[in-house]
This record gives structure tokens, sequence and C-alpha cells, in this order.
């Protein structure tokens, strides 16, 4: 019975003194989770993620950042599948612009056998290192937008311009009834997008404080057959730093404590970040593919893509913390 | 941590039956027999055994007397010492009961006194012997000696058969009521009262005592509850120890229950008894009836009883006795539920948007002057079933004497109990709360088994002319409980209920679900009217919406909910199924040595270790509970037990196991020094380790250095005992139940999905709609807008093993006690003490993802430091007079004055009734710990406690029979309300989860008073033999003031006001300020609409008057 062994280990235990060495265990190695449900100022359950350019060139080049949603797993055990194997874990990473690309192939009805948003890796081993990392080799996604065209209803004329003085100046008069070729309209073409990642050395920094909500990695990027590599620093969770009164970016959204009176900026709730964590600035360039903003300019009136806090620098563990703040009265 | 909803289980206010005001009586009364004497240093004695000490003297010459004869003779036989040259003399290991102690010397007359000795005390017994040679004038002065405990600061009452026999105690329809459980009459100590699991000490909760039981600890391992109930029939004293305590007692934040069960003696002497409590005369029970709902459920007492014998004996005279008893007993309620219909009234239905009548829809319900709607009962819709508990205690000890030096006991005990099933509800053991309520049968009623046996080896033995005195103790703790489902199906099967999802129904958009879809009412639609969502066309003169038909516009919507509504309703499976298995194992070894230097050292040293387990095994009927959404287009899977291998890639759990253990080590040195017999200072230090490994075998929690000093002074001013002034600072230290172990290593892993209800039946009736479908399934991602979430369909929680502040500090609180006390005549004590406690370390769990993930640490402190501190303080003024019970009659009065303010309740929270010690959501998300400090539930500014009794022998108060007698003992408890609070939803948690103003800022609850009374005739049929008959009256005037409201201010999430202050509303009673609210998204908050109509109104009532009769033998 597994209480006598326990009981037998006491004795042992006792005998030995080795009782007093035992101590408190270090985390298992896992991420900061995506869940669905956002929190605190705009707290999204993802990373906020900065891309700094390595090497390339193109539009695949361009790319500053975007918000990733991760997930860790773990297999089942050889024995039993009901019960979770602790050796080992996997993560899945998932960006915005991959998300959003699947929604839109679906939108349109657009169907690929070979898409693959979520890219799996392994961490190497089930506890952090000596310096607190936690590291997942490497992980591969990809996902193909082939273009659409989408009908404006704005009816026009060839040579016309309609499609112009409506706003769309990029929008082609086109016959959108196979019945009646004479019914012309604004047609706006929505970019391809064949966008590629692959992940290596992604390491994550695991402590009890911070359950793997800081991380750095190399990627490569493969956008419409252009390739570009880029340094990652993300940090858990996304927020939405946007002076929604004034439509600017403001590092105060940033600030874990709440200010509820203030007259400028009032905030009832922190930015749900660790207060461990500084540098954090405010950084208006993260957005998603472009081609997944036009999607949302057009069909919901804004962007997408909106300012979110991220890590200042390019290593990590970033542990400065946050200038004090003193509440207004 | 989030808590688990059990359906079925009534927790916290809204089910349970408010709990009784209990009379208790605050001392031990002493038997008329009783010199009292002078007790000194806290010296010796143990928690089972206690000392007697003295010193004879001349008294003519006043001098101490060497190398004098004294033998004490007790029930066990006798024990023979000679005063040593200071004329002292000490017998230790004295279990507790009543002694003769005579001293005989060539030359004198010799002199005797009986003395009555309880566990854990030292009488002192001092003689003068008066030489033959003299006659005449001496006066032979037997003073009564004082009772002031002089040698100790500890706080608390001592409770003894004598006491217990005189006043009303615990109430039959408390918890452990119907066996009397030792639990049940710790009221009686000052500062003590009831909570919802046990008896709450100077503003502590229940799961933080610690339950001693022969020495050992009783406690529930996995909760900190009391795990083995046993009832006072079995036990010879019960001391409740409130504070000031020495470092032998650790591992406890709140007060010590410390139990002695009864031995045999060198007589045979046993006992039968019967109770019973019919529910027929119980005082008419008020009634509220949660307004929206269409069942109301009633439950009644029908009855309560127990009986049942004891002996004890020799089997080898002055060496090995033997005790055995065995008592029954079985609870028994009446639970009817009836449905109810919303009365339809005279006033037009409106068109929601333009307010312009429609008289042709139908009309609107009546409502009554509280703006509540008017309901009327359903005849023909009437059930009854039975909520039925029943119990055995049991009990047999072996006591052994090999010699004078030592004694060894073993005795067994236990207190099984069973409950539910058989088409019967359920009674829970840990709470005492019956089922029903307005959900079906299958999904809300559970058999409860429960067991719990101790099984304890003693051994007292003492050297060196008892000097050094060694206790040792080895026990066994073992409990099992389980929530089953009421068909007897086993846990994890997929046969029976146990195979059966449970369906959480609670659609209110546009009108809540139809009572009809769940319960057969006569009549049909007819009584039971169909809800109204209608289009109507305003004015079909008008052509509104420029179509130039005016017939067809349609101008709004006229709603009108079903007439019986289900607001809230569980159908299907019994949801939450547990099976427990726990055990202890409790090894203790305790040396004490005397010596002289500067006065009387007493030093003690002791070292004890504790093994538990808990094995845990859970699972959700049909693996999955189902809960609708608000417009009832979907059901998302609320709570299933289950982990993600890859992105949106299930594996469903059908039982999930864990297996935690933890392991104390502990360790005491202690002096308490008798300085030059003027002062007592009482010096100790105690230490405590608590190491804690999860299922995987692995250490989740190691907290190896509790250091708890331990510093009291007492001062003599008439250095005659007559009186005692007295300081003691103490540091506690938290044991911590294994139930976090259980559920945060390696976690408790749930996944969800979410079904739309045109694909999904989920009570399996529907075969083209089956759950089990993937193609039911609604994408999360595009209803929430991840795109980014690797899960689109699922979503998991407790997936991580919760990490643990390296620089965890273990959960301990101070206490600094300061009073005096003072003998007024003989017997008779005022005092007065102060208490100040307060935290000093808070274990929790906490999230900084908003419920994703959690990790274990100190709010206010390490990685928490951004949380508030969590506090608890609690300042306590008691003023007391006692008079012990002589010349017939006991009296005690006393009365607190009492301030619990903090953030954090304790091992359980009362608002919601969640147990789980350490890992409750008080802390779990900064946006929960806004407005939190103020005075807790447990706050109750005033308490007034004023027993008396008193014998009257019939031959006394006319020429009667002098073998007949009755006594009569009565009660008055009385205490102020408690706080109330405003309460709403959060996005997360749900409801009753935020506090829109301050804790504590709504209106006081109002006094509560409660007269109680025991009368008593006795037969004395032969020297030994006694019949008694006797009535127990509990609350004699049934009053029946409102001990709880409902304090859902409303179910909508709201943001709290940091700060805020309270209006009053019409009606004069605090409530929030309305304009000021506004919910998460800004918008602002609707007093009309969103207000809960039930908020403010009464949800628990005092019991009612109940009388319990009873008769018993005593030989």
């Amino acid at each position: 019975m597994r209480f006598a062994k326990q009981l037998l280990t006491l004795g042992l235990a006792l005998g030995s003194a080795g009782l007093v060495s035992c101590s408190i265990p270090k985390p298992e190695c896992t991420v900061g989770q995506t869940t669905t449900i956002p929190v605190g100022q705009s707290g999204v359950m993802a990373f906020s993620v900065r891309y700094v350019l390595q090497s390339g060139t193109g539009e695949c080049a361009e790319l500053k950042g975007d918000v990733i949603g991760m997930q860790s797993y773990h297999p089942a055990t050889a024995d039993d599948p009901q019960i979770r194997d602790f050796a080992k874990t996997s993560i899945a990473i998932r960006t915005q612009s991959h998300g959003e690309l699947v929604w839109m192939n679906e939108d349109f009805g657009i169907v690929n056998e070979g898409d693959n948003p979520n890219a799996i890796g392994d961490f190497t081993a089930a506890e952090p290192d000596a310096s607190d990392l936690c590291v997942v080799p490497s992980a591969e996604a990809r996902v193909v937008f082939p273009g659409a065209p989408v009908d404006l209803g704005i009816p026009c004329t060839t040579g016309g311009t309609e499609c112009g003085d409506n706003g769309f100046p990029t929008a082609t008069c086109e016959e959108v009834d196979p019945m009646d070729p004479t019914i012309l309209s604004c047609v706006y073409t929505f970019a391809a997008a064949d966008l590629g990642y692959k992940w290596s050395n992604i390491q994550f920094y695991v402590t009890a404080a911070a359950t793997g909500t800081q991380f750095t990695a190399d990627l490569e990027v493969t956008l419409n057959g252009c390739t570009a590599t880029y340094k990652a620093i993300g940090m858990w969770p996304a927020v939405d730093c946007t002076d929604y009164n004034l439509g600017t970016p403001d590092d105060r959204l940033c600030h874990p404590e709440p200010d509820p009176k203030n007259a400028e900026l009032p905030r009832p709730y922190g930015s749900g970040i660790n207060p461990d964590f500084g540098p954090v600035v405010c950084d208006a360039s993260i957005a998603v593919v472009p081609v997944v903003d036009d999607y949302y300019s057009l069909f919901a009136g804004a962007p997408l893509s909106v300012p979110r806090c991220v890590l200042q620098n390019d290593t990590i563990p970033q542990l400065e913390g946050f200038p004090e703040l003193v509440p207004a009265e | 941590m989030r808590r688990l909803i059990l359906l079925g289980r009534p927790l916290g206010r809204s089910g349970v039956i408010a709990r009784a005001l209990l009379a208790r009586s605050l001392w031990a009364a002493v038997p008329a027999a009783f010199v009292a004497l002078a007790p000194t240093t806290a010296d010796a004695q143990t928690a089972t055994t206690g000392v007697i000490t003295g010193t004879v003297i001349d008294n003519v010459t006043k001098k101490p007397m060497a190398e004098v004869v004294v033998e004490v003779r007790g029930a066990t036989g006798e024990q023979v010492v000679v005063t040593d040259s200071a004329g002292g003399y000490r017998i230790p290991n004295l279990a507790p009961g009543s002694y003769t102690v005579a001293v005989a010397n060539e030359g004198y007359k010799p002199s005797g006194t009986s003395v009555t000795l309880n566990a854990n005390a030292t009488i002192r017994v001092n003689v003068s012997l008066t030489p033959t040679a003299l006659t005449g004038a001496v006066t032979e002065v037997i003073a009564k000696a004082p009772t002031v405990d002089v040698g100790s600061a500890q706080t608390g009452v001592v409770m003894n058969k004598e006491f217990t026999s005189r006043v009303a105690l615990s109430r039959p329809t408390g918890k452990g009521g119907a066996a009397r459980s030792f639990e049940s009459i710790a009221e009686v100590a000052p500062g003590a009262k009831n909570d919802d699991y046990g008896v709450s000490i100077n503003g502590t909760t229940s799961p933080e005592n610690r339950y001693i039981v022969d020495g050992l600890a009783v406690n529930n391992p996995a909760f900190g509850i009391v795990g083995t109930p046993l009832s006072v029939d079995f036990v010879k004293e019960v001391s409740v120890i409130a504070g000031g305590y020495m470092p032998e007692f650790g591992r406890s934040t709140g007060g010590i229950l410390n139990v002695v069960t009864e031995s045999g003696s060198n007589e045979f002497h046993g006992g039968a008894w019967l109770n019973f409590t019919p529910g027929a005369i119980e005082g008419e029970r008020k009634r509220f009836l949660a307004a929206g709902q269409a069942i109301r459920t009633d439950r009644n007492v029908d009855l309560i009883h127990d009986f049942g014998v004891k002996i004890g004996g020799p089997i080898l005279k002055d060496k090995l006795f033997f005790f055995g008893g065995v008592s029954f007993n079985s609870t028994r309620w009446r639970v009817e539920q009836n449905l109810y219909r919303q009365k339809v009234g005279t006033t037009p239905l409106v068109n929601g948007d333009t307010g312009v009548p429609h008289p042709e829809v139908g009309n609107d319900f009546e409502y009554d002057e509280n703006g509540d709607v008017v309901t009327e009962k359903i005849d023909g819709t009437q059930s009854v079933r039975p909520a039925i508990q029943r119990g055995i205690q049991y009990m047999a000890k072996l006591t052994f004497l090999p010699n004078q030096d030592n004694s060894l006991e073993l005795s067994l005990f236990g207190a099984p109990t069973n409950s539910g099933g058989n088409g019967g509800w359920g009674i829970d053991p840990d709470s005492g709360g019956i089922e029903g309520g307005a959900n079906d049968y299958t999904a809300a009623a559970h058999r409860y088994v429960s067991e719990a046996l101790g099984l304890n080896l003693k051994w007292s033995g003492a050297f060196d002319n008892k000097t050094f005195l060694v206790d040792a103790n080895l026990g066994w703790h073992h409990q099992k409980a389980a929530r089953l489902p009421s068909d007897g199906s086993e846990i994890g099967s997929k046969d029976g209920l146990a195979g059966m999802p449970s369906v959480l129904w609670q659609k209110s958009i546009p009108v809540h679900n139809d009572m009809k879809q769940f319960r057969n009412i006569p009549g049909g639609a007819a009584t039971c009217a169909d809800a109204i969502v209608q289009d109507v066309d305003d004015d079909p003169a008008v052509d509104s919406d420029g179509d130039g038909d005016p017939t067809n516009d349609v101008d709004g919507t006229v709603i009108r909910d079903p007439q019986c509504p289900a607001t809230q309703y569980f159908s299907g499976g019994p949801d939450f199924l547990s099976q427990q298995e726990m055990d202890r194992v409790h090894g203790r070894l305790t040396l004490t040595k005397l010596f002289q230097g500067l006065g009387h050292h007493v030093v003690k040293g002791g070292f004890d270790f504790e093994q538990a387990s808990y094995n845990h095994t859970k699972a959700y009927s049909g693996t999955v509970r189902y809960a609708e959404n608000g417009s009832g287009s979907a059901f998302n899977q609320q709570r299933r037990y289950g982990f993600l291998t890859g992105p949106d890639t299930p594996v469903v759990q059908d039982l999930q196991k864990a297996s935690s253990t933890a392991t104390s080590v502990g360790a005491f040195v202690q002096d308490s020094w008798n300085f030059l017999d003027k002062v007592t200072v009482n010096l100790g230090v105690r230490w405590d380790s608590q190491f804690m490994f999860g299922n995987d075998g692995k250490v989740g929690l190691a907290l190896p250095y509790q250091f708890a000093p331990r510093v009291g002074i007492i001062y003599d001013i008439t250095q005659q005992g007559r009186s005692k002034i007295f300081a003691n600072f103490a540091r506690y230290y938290e044991s911590i139940p294994l139930n976090m172990v259980d559920r945060a290593f390696p976690g408790e892993s749930q996944i969800g999905a979410r079904h739309r209800a045109a694909l999904c039946d989920p009570t399996g009736q529907d075969p083209t709609r089956d759950c089990n479908d993937p193609a039911s399934l609604a994408s999360r991602g595009r209803v929430f807008g991840t795109s980014y979430d690797p899960n689109q369909f699922y979503f998991s929680t407790g997936s991580a093993k919760v990490p643990v502040d390296p620089n965890l500090q273990p959960q301990a609180s101070d206490e600094i006690v300061v009073g005096g006390e003072y003998e007024i005549f003989p017997d008779g004590r005022v005092g007065a003490q102060y208490t100040h406690r307060y935290m000093v370390a808070v274990i929790e769990d906490m999230s900084r993802d908003e419920a994703t993930t959690y990790f274990i640490g100190n709010p206010g402190s390490g990685i928490a430091k951004d949380f508030p501190a969590g506090q608890r303080d609690y300042d306590g003024v008691n003023i007391y007079f006692t008079k012990n019970f002589s010349d017939k009659w006991l009296a005690q009065v006393s009365y607190t004055v009492s301030f619990l303010r903090g953030n954090i309740a304790g091992l359980y929270r009362p608002e919601t009734g969640q147990l789980d010690p350490n890992i409750n959501s008080d802390f779990d998300l900064k946006s929960l710990t806004v407005n939190r400090y103020g005075p807790l539930p447990g706050d109750r500014t005033h308490e007034i406690k004023v027993y008396a009794a008193r014998d009257f022998p019939f031959n006394e108060f006319f020429a009667g029979p002098s073998n007949m007698g009755l006594n009569l003992g009565l009660t008055y408890t009385g205490r102020s309300g408690g706080p109330t609070n405003f309460l709403a939803s959060h996005p997360i948690y749900g409801g009753s989860e935020v506090m829109i103003l301050p804790r504590g800022s709504g209106d006081r609850l109002p006094w509560t008073h409660a007269v109680d009374m025991h009368l008593q005739y006795d037969l004395r049929m032969s020297k030994d033999t006694q019949l008694s008959v006797y009535m127990d009256l509990f609350n004699m005037f049934n009053f029946q003031e409102t001990t709880a409201i409902d304090e859902d201010f409303t179910f909508s999430e709201v943001d709290p006001v940091l700060d805020g202050k309270p209006v009053k509303d019409t009606n004069g009673k605090l409530v929030p300020d309305c304009a000021q609210l506004k919910h998460p998204d800004g918008s602002p908050f609707d007093c009309e609409t969103e207000k809960n109509p039930n908020f403010g109104k009464a949800v628990g009532f005092q019991s009612p008057r109940q009388f319990r009769f009873g008769a018993r033998v005593t030989f």
C-alpha cells in the first residue's frame, strides 16, 4: 500500500535527517497560456511580440511584430491513456496573422489542405535550466491565402473614376453577375499572402513569479516567396495601450497599477502585466500582415492591429520593474 | 481557486438552515465534594493527565513536615508518596477524575480531602496536620482553597460531566447534534461561536482548530475540520483552549479542543440512555421564498433520536480495566416541495420598446407593495421526501497499570454515518446541510457515506521518584468520505446515474426556461401559461415602417416570463462525485524534568510527527456538466475532467485520481519557572516543519522553519492564590490540510468546449442532436474573436502544476493576551482579559492571468508583493464572573466586546461556503481583492452569555423523599448581528464574487437572543444507581430573528467602487448609490431592471424552539 511505503520513507528520512534539505521545487516548463477571456485594461491572453530585423529585404522584411497565442500540452502516458505524462511537454504557437488568414480562407470558402497555423515544438526538458530558461529548439507553420476579390457594390463604368471617387483607387471595374454582363461594379482584390514561419531556439524565462511569460526566438519569415530573418522578443499578456479619447498610444496604459481617479487617463484596473517586468513601452508598430488589416478596414471600418505594450530591450529576462506610480486622489 | 459549485450541496447562505443560536454553559461545574485547591505552575500535566501536588505542614508550628506519607486514592487504585525535605509532594500522570488525598503521621490526627482533577491541570492540596496530643481550642481551619489557576495564562474552559449534565447543550439539528459530538458543545467558551463547519474560536475558522482525542489528532487530514465527532457520552472531559497556551500544543491557528475519553475503574460503572427530539412540537419555522423561483422547499424536523449503552470496570483489580460503549443515532427531516406560479394580474402587458399597452396579448403579473411578484401554490404538485442520516458511535478501551509508575492505555473509537439514497435526500456530514432545492431529484440527491475511526496507544511513565516523566503516544486516525449517486451506481461508471451528465439550465434572454420542461404540472399550459414573446403593432391605423401597409408594422415586442419560471435548474445526473480516503499516523513523545533553582522549574521537551495521506477519486457524472448560456443558443461544457495533448485534441478522463501526502515533524522545549514562588514565568519555543508531496510523489511544498516562541508571565497580587494578572505572547503556525495538494499538485486539469444548442441536446433524448458529434461544436475562437488561440474549439484550465513561491512563508498568526482574575468569594471569580490576534503571513493561491494559471504564495510579499497582504485582526475584551458548582448552584456571566476586521476569514469562505483551505477564491485575482478589507463575516461586536443552574433536592424544599430531586438550568445568549455586504458578479468567477462597496458597508444584522432551559428529575434508586429524566428546551421563546440576508445586490457584472460609501434608500436601508455603478464595459448600471429583487431579504433565521427529551440510567 502506498501509504505504508510513505511511512517507511518517513522512518528512513527521519533517521537520515534528509527531510530538512527538501526545498520547494522549481516550476515546470510552460508558456503564458492563451484563453478566450480578456481582462484588465485590455489584456489579451497572448504574447505581444516585437520583431527585430536581422536580414532580408522586400515585403517580408517590413514586419514589426505580432500578437501570438501559445498553449502547452502533455501527452498521455504509454500505460494509461487517461493520465498525463509530465516528463514531456510540447507547445503550439499561433500568430494572429496566421489565425486571421485561416478565417479569411473560411470566409471566402477557400480550402487549403496543407494549411497549418499551429507551429508545434517540444521543450528539451521538463524543468528550467540553471538560468531559469526553457528551450524549444524548433517549430514551423504555414498558411496560404491565395488572394480574393470582393464586390464592393459600387456601380461603375469601364474607364470611369467611380471606384476612386468612393475611396477605393485600387479597385477595378468588373462584371460581377455571370448572368448579366452589363452589371459592372467596383471590385477590390485582396492581396495574396503565402506566409510561413520557421522558429528556432525559442527560449522562455520560467520562474514561480513569471511562468513562461517572456521569450526570445530566432524567426525566419517567408512571405510570398521572399525570406527575412528576425529576432523575436515577446511578453505576455498583450495589452492594447491606445488612449481611445485621443486615438494615440500611451505608455501609462502598460502600468500594472490602477489609477481610477486620474483626470487625464482614468484606469480602473491595472494592465495585468507582471509588475516585475520592465522596461515596458507602448509600440504602435505591432501589426498583423497588411492584407489582414486591409480586410478589417474594409469590413469592420478599422484595422485589426492596435498599439501593444512590449518589452523594450532585446534579451531576456527583463526585470527592471515599472516606474513608481502614485495614484491620483 | 474557483470553488466547485456542488448542486444539491447547500453551501453558505443560500440553502443551509440558519445556524442555531446555541446556549452553552461557560464554566466547568464541579461537584459538591470538590474542595478546590490552588493550582500552581503549569507543570507536569499533559494533554490527558493532571498532577496533584502540595505541602504538608504542622498546624501548630506552621512548619513543613518531611517524610510524611501521602496516599492518593482514585478509581484505578492508589499511589503513595512521601514528602520531601520542604514538606512537598507531587504525584503526576493522574487520569482526570475524583481522588482522595489522605495524610497520616504518627502523633498526628489523620487528615483527608477530596479532589477533582481535570486533564492538563495541576491541583495543589496543602494539608495541615494537628497533633493528637492537643485538645481544645485549636480550630481546624479547613480553608477552602482558591480556584484561581495561578500557573497558566491559558484562556478557555473545561467542561466535565457535572457541568454538561446541568445545562441544555448541543441543539439536535446542528452539525453533530444527533450524537451530541464534543465539538457541538464547544460554543460555551467565551469568544466561541458556531460557523458553517464547526466551532470558531476568537474570530478564527473551524478548520484551524486542532481536535485531539486521548492525545491523537482527529482533524480531517484533507480539510482540517473535525474528523471524528465523538459523542460526549463517551467523553470524560472536553477542554476548549482558546489561547495563551504553551508550545506543547502546536499546528493550529485556532483553538485546541482536547478530549479525554472515559476509562474503566475498580468498580463497574456504566449507563444506558435514550434521547429524542420530536419535530411535531418544534416551533413554527419562519420561511422565506426567493423571488423568481417556482419551487419552494420546506424542511422540517421529523424525528431525531439516539440511544446507547456503556460500561466499564476492572478485569484485574488495580491493574487492568476496560471500558466500552456503543450508541446509535438517527436524524430524519421531512423535505416537502411545492410548485408555485406567478399570479397574473389585471394590468395589461406593454410593448417593451414604446410602453404602449397591449391587453390583447395578455396581462402582466401581479406585484405586491414591495415590488415582488405575487405567487400562488399549485395544488397537486406536492412531493415529499425524507432526508435521513444514521450513525453509530463506538468506543473501547483497555487501561493497564503494571505498577504505580507506569500506565498503558489502548483505545479504539469511531463514528461512521450514512445518508441519502432510496428516494430520499442526503445530509452532508461536513456541514449538516440538507439537500433539496429547485432541481431534478437525480441531479441534486446524493448518498453520503462517511467513516471515521481512531486507534491509539498511550504510555505514561514516571522515574526518579516522579521527578522525571515520560509521556508517549502512537495512534492512527482513519477516515473515508464519499459523495455518490443516489441510485448506488459507482463513481466513474458509465451505468446508472454515474454515467449521466448533469445539465445546468439558466437561460434568461429574452425569458427564462419554463418549469413545464422539467416537471409534470397538472393542467399543463392551463395552469402554467407559456412565456409570451410577441411582436406587436402599436397602431394598426398608422403605417410606421413606410411600406404602404399599416397592418404589418412591428413596433416592438411584448415579453412576459413563463408563469412558472425555472431561473436556474439542474437536471440529469448527480454532477460532482467523490470518494476520499484519509489517514494519519501520529506519534508523540514528551519528557518532563522537575528541578529547583531560584524557585521551581518544570522543564518539558518533546518531539512529535505526523504522516498524513489523502487519496481522492473524483468525477463528474457522465464525465461532464453542460451549462446553458444566457440566450439558450449554446451549451458549454462547464466542468469536465480531462486534458489536451495538442491543439483541439482532447482526452476526457472518466475519473481523476490524486494521491497526496504530508509529513510533519515538530519539537518543543519549555520551562515553567515559579520564580521564588512569587511570579511564574512560562518560556518556551516550538519548532514545526511540514512537507507536502503531490501525486507524482515529488515535493510540492516544503516549510521546514516554523519557530514559534511562547512567553508568559503570571503574578498573584494576593500571594495566596486568590488572584492573578498575566500577559502572554504566542505565535501559532497552521498545519496545511491536504486538499491544497490534491487540487494543486499536479493540478486539477479540466477541458471544455461549446456546443450549438441546435445541434446538441445535453439530455441525450434527441438522437438528431448528438453532443458527441464534433459538428455540434461552435468555434470559440470565432465567438470571442481570438484567432491566435491554438485551440479554436477547446479550452483547458489547471493544465500546469501550480508553481510555488520559493520563499514561501508558512501561515502564522500572533497573539497577545493580557488579563487578570480575582476570587471575590470561595468558588466565585471575576476576571477580564484582552486578546489581540493578527496574521503574520497567509498562504493562498493567486492568479495574475485572470484564472488561467495560479501560483501559491503569500499575498503581499515575495512574488505576490503586488497583491494586498492577507489580514485578519481580532481584538476582544472579555469580562466575566464565574461561580463553580458548589452549594448546589453554579453561575456564569460573560460579556465580550470584539472587533474582527480583515480581508480573509480563514480556511473557508463564509460568503459562499467554499471549503478549500489555503486555495479558496479570496485572493485569486487582483480584480477580486478590491474592497475586501472590512468587518469579516464572523464579527459580532457584543456577545452576552449567562448561565445559571440550581439543584433542588426534594427533602430540602418540602418533606420529600431524600433520594429525589430536580435540577434546573437556564441560559441566555445574546449577540449583536454580523456585517452585510453588497455583492455583484465577476466576469470570470461568476456570482457573489465582487464587493461593490467595501466589505461590511451594509446594515448590520439585528441582535439575536435565545433562552434555553434544562429541567431534570433525578431518582436515586440505590447507592450507585440513578435514573434521570430530563428535557432540554432550546430557544424557549421561539425567537426567529434574521441571521442572514441575500447579499447579491445584482447578478450582473459590476465594477467595484473603490472606497465607496452607501446611501440610504426610501426605507432607510443602506444601499450602493446606483448612479455610481457601471458594468466592466463602461455602460451604466440600471437599478430598475438589474437589481436582484430578492436583495436584502432574509434567507436565514434562528432555529426555532426545539425540545429534546431524554432518560438515562447510570450505575
